[in-house]
């Protein structure tokens, strides 16, 4: 039987690097509401697979870089 | 606050207080028609319409995918509670007067049936969403 999975994010240390952007401003270069980015960064929410590729192209990064899989 | 979560406390709040003005006039009063007049009261939900309107007007993201998803559980959950509540209420009859019972209802009560029922989906409906949305916050 499959171990449970975590999927993990470096939203929030990627916002910092990236001019200090706000919650807010991801969002809105996302798609989606400030709320959702709070979710995704508490880990309480994991994201689709578009919205994955939507932050990572914020960040100029590959999805891997964003989001970590550990099983 | 998303505008689903203020629209689904908004609900909660019309269904409470009516709830609440339907007890009070049946202590005045006791069990008499008139007292349904409190159910006029979730009228107002109809003003769940204008919640998320500015936010409209300037462009912002109304409903996302995780709204949507919050939505959706909420609104399964919603259906399976009347789901229940239906059958109950059909079977209740069944057990309580025996399988070659026959029983005269009146008009009315189908009726009240399909609003308690109404009453009740959105009423756990909105509870879940708001469940679903604190949950997230204070993990």
């Amino acid at each position: 039987m499959p171990e449970t999975s975590k999927l993990k994010n470096q939203i929030r240390r990627l916002r910092f690097d990236h001019d200090e952007m706000t919650q807010q401003e991801l969002a809105d270069q996302s798609g989606v509401t400030r709320q959702t980015i709070l979710a995704l960064e508490a880990g309480k929410y994991n994201p689709s697979l578009e919205l994955a590729f939507r932050i990572a192209r914020v960040f100029g990064a590959t999805v891997e870089d964003v989001f970590k899989f550990e099983a | 606050m998303n505008v689903l979560e203020r629209q689904a406390r908004f609900t909660l709040m019309v269904i409470i207080i009516t709830v609440c003005l339907y007890l009070a006039i049946v202590a005045c009063i006791g069990f008499h028609p008139a007292a349904m007049a409190a159910f006029g009261f979730t009228g107002l939900l109809g003003l769940t319409g204008l919640i998320g309107r500015k936010e409209r007007k300037a462009g912002k993201i109304i409903m996302d995918e995780r709204d949507r998803e919050i939505s959706q559980k909420a609104s399964i959950v919603a259906y399976s509670v009347f789901w229940l509540f239906f059958v109950a209420c059909l079977m209740a009859p069944f057990f309580i007067y025996g399988p070659n019972a026959k029983i005269t209802i009146g008009v009315g009560v189908p009726a009240l049936f399909v609003g308690i029922s109404g009453i009740m989906v959105y009423f756990v409906r909105s509870l879940v969403i708001v469940i679903l949305y604190r949950r997230d916050v204070n993990a």
